[in-house]
């Protein structure tokens, strides 16, 4: 029945992830070390758009959108010199993971915005059906 | 039986989509179905929001997705309480008629 309100779940569910990735993000931006024996590899959502229905009350409109997959970066780690560190190379270098500080802070933003935006969709669409309720009366 | 069978001897009419589309009318437009319906689906959004909003209290749903069933429960709720205060409201301008 509220077709709008299931849209814009999708999307805050969808904004949630990404904001859970960035809290993963910089929780390990200074892991050096993971189980898979490398840095730590940052992490970002790739979000694709649910179909539209070809029938019924909904018939072409999008359904939403949704994380399709969750991707590393293949970013190449950066490395400081540390050899006191038992990480160290041969050459006393330390494999940092490829966190880029500042485009987490800009994703951060992005998927904040996002949230409330859709959040508004949310609380309009709400209005709407209990506009409609008074229709008439 | 069914009401409209009498219309089924239009020659015009037996066409395949026209009964098709007769049949549902006849099946599922009374207005009790239609309450039932309804009220069928405000149990429903009940019952799943109290089953979201568990589910965040354990941890197992985000507290987006628990809002989201509450909102709507709330919205169904909504427009059952309008439905009714329609309905009644007819029925008493149709109670309250001096013949």
């Amino acid at each position: 029945m509220f077709d709008a309100m299931q849209i814009t779940s999708t999307a805050l569910s969808a904004e949630s992830v990404r904001l859970d990735l960035v809290a993963n993000n910089l929780a390990n931006a200074t892991t050096t070390k993971t189980s898979s024996g490398f840095p730590y590899q940052s992490e970002s959502a790739v979000l694709a758009s649910l179909p539209a229905p070809n029938r019924g009350a909904d018939a072409g409109v999008g359904q939403g959108v949704v994380v399709s997959a969750i991707l590393s970066s293949q970013a190449p780690f950066p490395e400081t010199y540390d050899p006191s560190s038992p990480l160290a190379n041969a050459q006393g270098y330390v494999a940092e993971p490829n966190v880029s500080l500042s485009a987490q802070m800009v994703d951060m933003a992005e998927a904040s915005q996002a949230y409330q935006a859709n959040a508004n969709a949310f609380t309009a669409d709400k209005n709407m059906v209990l506009k409609a309720l008074t229709l008439g009366a | 039986m069914n009401p409209i069978g009498l219309t089924l001897n239009n020659p015009i009419q037996v066409g395949a989509s026209s009964s098709g589309s007769l049949a549902s009318k006849s099946s599922g437009s009374s207005f009790g179905s239609l309450l039932q319906g309804a009220v069928h689906s405000l149990e429903s959004s009940q019952a799943q929001a109290n089953q979201q909003i568990t589910g965040a209290m354990t941890g197992q749903v985000s507290v987006t997705q628990a809002m989201v069933a509450v909102s709507e429960a709330q919205s169904t709720l909504d427009v059952a309480t309008s439905v009714r205060n329609n309905v009644v409201q007819a029925y008493q301008s149709i109670m309250n008629m001096s013949v």
